[in-house]
This record gives structure tokens, sequence and C-alpha cells, in this order.
């Protein structure tokens, strides 16, 4: 599980590197039955030309994180606080999370400046409309260009992302593609507009395996030649492995632990982290061994533990500490940080094998 | 296309050929032949030489499958639909104007429908749960509730009771068999408001439900979050996408609302006394006047098919799944 | 999910409380959970009390009509409705009496048309549970109960008026639900033998049944249902006795109306044939017609309920038009279409508004049987959300 690629030297990066740096997201959702606290706390930060991936189990918030930055929370959720500081393009930094989610401004920033693309490509293109009628609306409504243009740069953008007689394909609709195809339709009208950050909601999940790592190969090509960022959502750690530069572990609406791609890996503290890196099958384990599996369920939204959420399920759990204490944000370095209560007094009481060898 | 076309052509067929049996069936109801009936009607002797010219002619001694087809042959190649005994015509020169009133009345209806039900359900699916779309749910299900017979009734008497206007017909007296002319048209769409309003309240009330239903489904998809990502403007989005495809059952719903108004509008044309199919049908079902009523049913079903058969090719054109299937 | 199961409060939700809902849930059958989110609806609960309280009233009809449906009154024709008043003012202050004021006829001399004032000096007292005309319950008991009605046997007491033999328009609407929400009951009932039947057919065998079958459903489906019932209906001899007629009529509705409840049944059939449980069981070897008996019909009888519930309204608004045109079911059978006959033309409304009382109790009926056919249908699947 070796990340694929060299990462690029964290001294070099000044703040002024940061594209988007989220700041203790909360987005509640307000439901006849009771508020559900799908994201309680998020933060996160992301480079320019960077990946960052966030991981976790479903319903730990991840996509509604990646649909906070862009203001489609569906109703009834709202982001009731927090920050969502972004560097628009002309150098001025806004804060996404204060914005009017249905104003002028916001939308200049969907598709322009940030898009992104769904984890069901069947689903997240019309019906109705032509692949090109798609790609061309999303042109027309942020580059000043004529219809023609539009048109040619439609051409060029499903050239780019590989769909074969591109200029034959841009009238035929969703229905005549398969998966692959529409996947690859969906990022380019997510990339028609050059943005500079690419959020991508687990995109290749419903995909199969083999169009998976094509797609992810055409993702990462294309950040390389364009220099956007990318907001990758999965829960998929083997991909992370192959395309992060940062990695965000989610745990019940929670940034558990975060960090870049080698301290996850290779340094992962929080029993949450390890757990799930725990239970990835491995072609190269000794023994016929039962996969690791972390006991217990995802808990209802609506009864959300006490103190730290993942103490019923935790094998390091602390009686009366980890049930009753909110465990805070902690830094183990500079790249590294974790919210946990075996970790907060002293970091040098932490296990120190590397739970991976 | 054109392949999809002829083939709902093609399912025509047996469609209109039960259809025609049925109206033989309902021709041949009524006790004894219908030339019985005519002779005792007629107040002087009949011709006997006629009496036989018209046995000859629907082949009256001959099995029943003879006369079907002498019956079916003479309306498909001459347009001969046979005689109306009560009124001493031949049914042809009856049926037509009615027809095309029936028509008229029912397209009308069609689009008033579209036009009050579609901007009605997008604004109750849009605003949810709120009073609005709560008020519209009610007043959808009372419309639904309401025969339109009564609505006809109540809303004659308010206007007798309360306006002193007697509010049937489809025309002012000086116009009802004058020849067409403009004034004729323009006094005939003078009347034609409150049939269209009646005979359109249940078809609306459940259109209503029909586009609220759907673009709720609609509006929950991806395809709409993806498009807002991409800063699509909400009202843009809106009509554009969800809307758009939310647009599609309603077209086929007028498979079923077609056949729905022309048959409603028997009653209510009654009830309102309307130049239309229903009222002659009606008189010509009392005094068993077959041919006529036979004629009309039929027409009536073959109008109600033809509708169908719009909306299916409509749907084609504009879904373009639909073909591939 | 239904509301028993998460209390709204949010994180202090005890867990042993949670567990407890949960177990509940999970051991709870079909029913009972189809019964608890039918419960939230309470709309359609409401449109389930009027459904119940009109069959009741059907059921009891000689008992809660304060007449006969045939008793009439040449001195009361068109008398117009009368409105109970609970108290009276005497010398000693209110007193709780209920009743009505009597009327005086007034004669036009030049057009001799008679109208009624409301004479406040003449009162009849009005009570529950009275004493009045004989009737046999069912045949069966002669009882002579009625709920509501003059408390002196013989008073002129007509709340809703009268028609124009001056028959108590109230109890005819009374007796007319009787014929008219039966109707509706039989001919869905026909409807739902033949839908099952043909639907069940259809989806279950498929292939050219099936084809054949849906083009059938489809030309029907395509017919103008009015015209032709219109035209069957009075191909029905007039010499036919009432209860013929009434079969007859129902027949017809029925013949026409299974198409949609066949749809319905195919549609769940091809769902179901895919189900693993279905699946399960055949390759368990369970015959085919205990599949279907013990299988399939079980899971798809809820949702079957809640059309046949929408279907009933239909039928009754169907029969309401053909007899109002005087071609359905004919008097003396009591409906509230045959009732509407009566004001069939603007000029009898005008003299009498009150006619068209039987169009209220239409309106009653097939609203509050479509609220409860869509609270059940929505309720009809207990393990969607």
């Amino acid at each position: 599980m070796q990340p694929t690629h060299t990462r690029l030297d964290d001294s070099a990066k000044t703040d002024d590197q940061t594209l988007l740096d989220v700041k203790d997201l909360k987005t509640h959702f307000f439901t006849d039955e009771g508020v559900v606290k799908a994201v309680d706390g998020v933060n996160l930060s992301l480079k320019r030309g960077e990946t960052l991936c966030v991981v976790g189990e479903s319903g730990c918030g991840k996509s509604v994180t990646a649909r906070s930055i862009l203001r489609i929370v569906p109703s009834p959720g709202k982001i009731v606080s927090g920050e969502i500081n972004f560097q628009q393009r002309d150098g001025e930094a806004i804060d996404l999370a204060g914005m009017n989610p249905k104003g002028r401004e916001i939308r200049k920033i969907r598709g322009g400046e940030i898009s992104m693309i769904f984890q069901e490509p069947m689903s997240s293109l019309s019906p109705v409309h032509t692949i090109g009628s798609q790609i061309m609306e999303a042109i027309l409504l942020h580059l000043p260009v004529s219809r023609q243009e539009a048109r040619k740069r439609a051409v060029s953008m499903l050239d780019l992302v590989g769909i074969p007689r591109p200029s034959e394909q841009l009238d035929a609709y969703s229905f005549e593609l398969s998966g692959g195809m529409r996947q690859r339709a969906m990022i380019a009208i997510a990339l028609a507009c050059e943005p500079q950050l690419l959020i991508a909601d687990e995109p290749t999940t419903a995909l199969d395996v083999t169009t998976q790592a094509n797609i992810l190969d055409l993702i990462r090509d294309l950040q390389q030649e364009s220099g956007m960022s990318v907001l990758f959502i999965t829960h998929d750690l083997g991909v992370v492995a192959e395309i992060a530069d940062e990695v965000v572990v989610m745990y019940l609406g929670r940034d558990v632990e975060s960090g870049d791609v080698d301290s996850i890996f290779h340094n992962a503290k929080h029993p949450y982290t390890r757990a799930l890196l725990q239970s990835i099958p491995r072609y190269d384990s000794r023994e016929n061994r039962r996969l690791y599996s972390i006991k217990g369920t995802v808990p209802h939204p609506f009864a959300r533990p006490n103190g730290c959420p993942f103490h019923p399920r935790c094998d390091d759990f602390i009686a009366k500490r980890c049930d009753s204490i909110d465990p805070p944000r902690h830094k183990l370095s500079q790249s590294h940080s974790i919210r946990c209560l075996l970790y907060s007094a002293a970091d040098e009481a932490l296990p120190n094998e590397d739970m991976l060898t | 296309m054109l392949w999809y076309i002829a083939r709902r052509i093609i399912y025509l067929i047996p469609t209109l050929l039960v259809v025609s049996i049925i109206a033989f069936v309902v021709i041949q109801l009524p006790p004894g032949d219908f030339l019985a009936s005519l002779i005792s009607k007629a107040e002087e002797t009949v011709d006997q030489a006629q009496v036989d010219a018209l046995r000859e002619r629907y082949g009256l001694d001959e099995p029943i499958y003879v006369q079907y087809w002498k019956w079916i042959s003479g309306i498909i190649t001459k347009g001969d639909f046979g005689r109306s005994f009560e009124w001493d015509k031949d049914v042809s020169d009856l049926i037509w104007e009615r027809l095309g009133l029936t028509v008229v009345i029912s397209l009308l209806t069609l689009a008033f429908i579209w036009i009050v039900a579609i901007p009605i359900g997008i604004y109750s699916a849009v605003k949810k749960y709120t009073i609005g779309d709560y008020v519209v749910t009610v007043i959808g299900f009372i419309g639904l509730a309401i025969p339109n017979f009564l609505l006809a009734l109540v809303l004659m008497y308010i206007a007798f009771r309360y306006f002193g206007q007697s509010v049937g017909g489809l025309f002012s007296p000086e116009y009802i068999v004058a020849d067409w002319s403009l004034d004729r048209v323009l006094d005939l769409l003078s009347h034609l408001w409150l049939p269209v309003i009646i005979l359109g309240t249940a078809g609306t009330a459940a259109l209503i439900r029909v586009m609220r239903a759907n673009l709720l489904d609609e509006l929950s998809k991806l395809y709409v979050d993806a498009a807002r990502a991409r800063g699509l403007s909400e009202l843009k989005l809106l009509f554009k996408y969800p809307v758009r495809v939310a647009l599609n059952p309603l077209v086929s719903a007028v498979a079923w609302v077609f056949p729905a108004l022309v048959s409603g509008s028997a009653i209510t044309s009654i009830v309102l006394n309307l130049q239309t199919t229903g009222p002659l049908l009606y008189r010509s079902l009392q005094a068993q006047d077959m041919y006529l009523a036979g004629s009309l049913i039929l027409l009536v079903s073959v109008l109600t098919i033809i509708g169908t058969l719009v909306s299916d090719i409509l749907l084609a054109w504009i879904d373009p799944r639909i073909q591939l299937q | 999910m239904t509301a028993d199961a998460y209390p709204a409060t949010g994180d202090g939700a005890s867990a042993s409380a949670e567990v407890q809902a949960e177990t509940r849930i999970v051991v709870a059958n079909q029913w009972q959970l189809i019964w608890w989110k039918f419960r939230k609806h309470r709309l359609a609960m409401l449109a389930g009390l009027v459904t119940i309280l009109l069959y009741v009233v059907a059921l009891f009809a000689e008992f809660v009509a304060p007449y006969s449906a045939g008793t009439y009154s040449a001195q009361h024709t068109f008398l117009p409705p009368q409105s109970i008043k609970l108290f009276q003012w005497t010398d000693a202050g209110w007193r709780f009496y209920p009743h009505v004021y009597g009327h005086k006829v007034q004669v036009d001399p030049e057009s001799f048309k008679r109208t009624y004032i409301v004479d406040e000096t003449i009162t009849y007292p009005v009570g529950l549970f009275v004493r009045g005309e004989e009737y046999k319950l069912w045949g069966l008991f002669t009882l002579d109960f009625h709920l509501i009605g003059a408390t002196q046997f013989g008073d002129p007491v007509h709340l809703i008026g009268t028609d124009r033999l001056g028959r108590d328009v109230l109890s005819r609407t009374i007796y007319g639900t009787r014929v008219s929400m039966s109707v509706g009951l039989v001919g869905v009932g026909l409807s739902l033998l033949l839908g099952v039947i043909l639907g069940g057919i259809s989806g279950y065998y498929g292939g050219l049944v099936d084809n054949l079958i849906q083009r059938t459903i489809e030309i029907l489906r395509s017919l103008p249902t009015i015209p032709l019932w219109m035209g069957l209906s009075a191909a029905i001899p007039l010499t036919w006795p009432p209860v013929r007629v009434y079969f007859a009529i129902t027949v017809l509705l029925s013949l026409i109306g299974w198409t949609t409840l066949a749809r319905e049944v195919r549609g769940r059939f091809l769902s179901l044939k895919t189900e693993d449980f279905v699946i399960a069981a055949r390759l368990d070897g369970v015959r085919e017609m205990q599949i279907i008996l013990r299988h399939m019909v079980p899971s798809m009888t809820s949702h079957i309920i809640a059309s046949v519930t929408l279907a009933i309204p239909g039928m009754i608004l169907a029969e309401t038009a053909l007899s109002f045109l005087g071609i359905g079911l004919r008097p003396p059978v009591v409906s509230w279409g045959v009732l509407l006959q009566e004001a069939q033309n603007v000029r009898s409304i005008a003299t009498a508004p009150w006619l068209l009382f039987p169009g209220l109790a239409v309106v009653v009926a097939v609203l509050a049987m479509n609220f409860l056919g869509d609270g059940l249908r929505d309720a009809a699947d207990p393990y969607q959300t």
C-alpha cells in the first residue's frame, strides 16, 4: 500500500499556496424526527495542485462536506457554523459558508472555479438532454464565448477526456453511453471551464474495476496538465494510497485524523484509522487470517454517543474519559492532527509499532 | 421514428376492429330489427318495395356476420353510417358538425388543463409542504370528487340565481342554425369557457397531482444537483431539467385524459345542452335510434383512439428513450 | 421508519429505549407496520372514519333515516330545509328545547305559485331516538325507532326539505347511501375478481398470454367509457326488476373497470417474481400454486387493498352519472344518482336547491375514499421509507 508517486516537499509551501481552508464546518439536517448532525466540526485544508482525500464509512458526512463547499446541501440541511475559505482566481479570498446558496456569487464559483463530479454517472446526466448541451451549458455560463465556440470547446473537451469520435458523441444521450463513458462526459463538463478545484464524490464507486483505474488515471493526468486541486471523496483506501497527497479520515461528521498520506498510512494514530487500515484485504498476508472488522455498527444519526463518537466501537476505549470528554483537535506534527484522548495528554505515550508492518 | 409510428398504427387495427364490433353490438341490442320499429312508427303505410330495399341494404335476413360486414364496409367505402329513423336523415348528415364541436371542446379543455395544471403542479412541488401546497392539494382532491355534471348544475344554478342568466348551450339563439361565419365562431367562443372549465376541473386536479409527484421525484435526482453544481440559476435549472423530464408523463397522460374528456363531456353536454355528440347519443339511445347511436359510439371511440395515438407519438418525439425500447 | 422507532430527541436518547423501540419494529408483522405508518396520516385516518360511517349509515339506513324512502306528503311538496333550533326563549328564560319552525303556505293569486313562509309561532320538537314509522331492519326485526326525527309522530319535520312529491330528501339520501355505496363495493368486487385472475395470469406467465391480455387492456382503456356505458345500459330492458337492473349495471361498470386493477396486479406479480424470497421458495421445490398463494399474494395484498379503495369512487361516480341521466338505476330504486335526476334542470334547482343534497353526499363519499386510498397506498409498503 505504498503511495505510487512522490510528494512535493512540505517546507517549500507557504500559506498563500492554500486554495481551500475549511474550519470547524457544521452542517446539520433539521428533520421532523430531530436534528441530524451530518457534519459536526470538520477541518480540512487543500493546497494548490494537490489532492486531498476524504475517507470514511458511508454516513460519516464526507459527501455532505463536499456538498457544503459548493453550497448544494439538499434541504433540510443547513450550514450552521464554520468557515469555508476559498482563494479565488483573482487572488481574493472569500468565505463560501457565508454566501447565499441561491445567490449570484456562489453561482459564479460553481462550475467556474469549483466543479464537482458525482458517484452515479448514470443519474448525474439528464436523461433527455444531449451530452453536448450539458457541456455547452457550463461553457456558456462561465466563459465569454459564442455558441459556435462553445461547441468547438465542448468537442475538444470530450476529446481530452478520451471519448472516441467526440463530435459525434456530442449529440448522444446519456443512455447511449456506457458507465465509464458517462463519467468521462461528467468530467468533461466539470473541467470545461478550467476550475481551480475539482470535487470528486466517489466518482469510481459505481464503475467496474478496470474502468475505475482508467478514470483515476484520467483525473490524475488532467490534474497534472492543468494544475488544479482535487478534493477526492472515497471509502476506498486503495484509491487513497494511489492518488492522495493529504488525507482526512472522517467518522460521524468529524475529522478524526488528518495528515499527509505517509503519516496516515505508515504512522496512523487514531484507533479508527488503524482499524480501517487493518480491515483492508491483503494478498500478501501470511496466514489465512480472518479479515479484521471493526466491532459494532455506525450508530443511528439520532443516537450520537457522548464524548468521543467512536468510543463504543473502540478497542482502546478508556472508561469515564472517552465516553464523557469530547476530544479536541490536537496537532501531532506540522502535518498530522488527530482527535483522540489517547494522545492529547502526551504524544510520547503512543504505542510505537507501525500497524502495517 | 417513422417505423415507430408505423408500428403504432398497425397496433390500431385490432383496436378499431373491437370498437366496431362493440358499436355493432349496441346497434343489435334492442329487441326486434329496426325495420319493424320503423314500420310501427311510420304514420302512413310504408312502401313494401322500400322496406325490401332497406332489408337488402343491411342484409337483415342474412347471418349476423354478414350484417356486420355490410355495415362496416358501407362505412369504410362509402361513409354510409346508416339511417336515423328518429330524424329521418342519413346518420352522416347529423354527426359531423357535432363530432367537430366535440373535438374542439375536448382539445380546448385539454389545453386549459395543461395551462392550469402545469404551473400549479410545479408550484406545489417546489413549495412542498407549505400552506400553498396544502391548499392546492385539498382543492385538487375536491375537484376530483365533484362529478362534472354536478359542477355544471351548481354553476348553472349560481348563474341563474345571482346573475339571472341561463348559461347553457354553445350558441346564442340567433346562431344555433346559422351557417358558419366569423360571428358564429366568436359567439361559440364566448359560450365555450363554461363547459371548458367544468370539463377541465377533474382533469386539472388529476394532472396537478401527477405533475407534483413527478417533479418531486425528479427534483431529488442527481442530475439536478449536477446542473446546480455547474452554476445554473435555480429558475433556469428548474425549467431546463426536472420540469422538462416531469412533463413527459404529462404528455403520456393525454392518453387517458383525452378519452376521459370525451367520455365526461357526454354527460356535461347533456346538462349544459351543448350541440356535441353526447346529447345526440343520449337522445338516440332513448329513442332506440340505433344506427345513430352505434355510429356515435363508434366515432367517439375512434376519436379517443386517435387521441391516444397522437399522445404516444408526441411522447416518443419528446422523450428520446421511448423509441429505443 | 416510523416515529415510534426513533425518539425525536437528539443526543440524549437513552440506548435502552432505542434498543426496545428497534426490537419492537423488528418483531412487528407487516400489518402492524402498515397500521403504524397509516396512523401517521391524519387526513387518511379521518377519511377512513368517514368511510366507515357511510357504510354504517348504509347498513342501518332504516334506523338512521327519519322517514322511509317512499313516504310522501302532498301538502308539503318542495318544503325548504328547516334548521334545528336548540333553545327556545320563554318567559322563564332560555330553555333547552330542540325544535324546528313550521311553515305557512302562501299562494300567489296570479301565478298560483306556492311559497312557504317560516312561521315562528309553530314549533315542532325534534329529538334523538324517536318513535316514528315502523320498519323491518334487514327484513328481520320490526322496529319503530329512528335516530333523529320529530318527537311527535306525524309532525312535518324535514331537515333537508322535501322533493316535488313531498318526500323527505334527507331520508332518501340516507337510503341512497345503501345503493350507491354498495354499487361501488360490488362493482369493485367483480372488477377485482377479473383483475386478479387476468392480471395474475398475465404477470405470472408472461409471454404471449401477457401480450394478449395487455393489448386487450389497452384497447379497453382507450375507449370512452361513458358513451359505452350509456349504449350498453340503455339496452337493459325496462321490464327488468330493479334488482336485476342493479346487477346488470354493476357488471357493466366492472367490465371496463377491471383494467386498472389488472395492471396493478400484473405489475406486482412481475416485480415479485424476481424477488429473492420467491426464487428461494422455487429453489426449495415449493409448488407453483403454493408459491403464488403463500408467498406472492400475501405480499401484495396491501397494495391491492389500496387500489381497490381508489377504484370505488370511480364506480360511485359512474353509477351516479348513469342514473342521473335515467339510463342507470331507475326509480323506485333509490340511489344518489336517481335522486339527482330530480335536479336535472336549472328550473327545478332554482325552485328547490336542496335537491342537490345527494350530490354533497357523492362528493363526501368520493373525497373520503380518495383520501383513504391515498393514505393506504402510502402505507402499503411499510418496508420502504
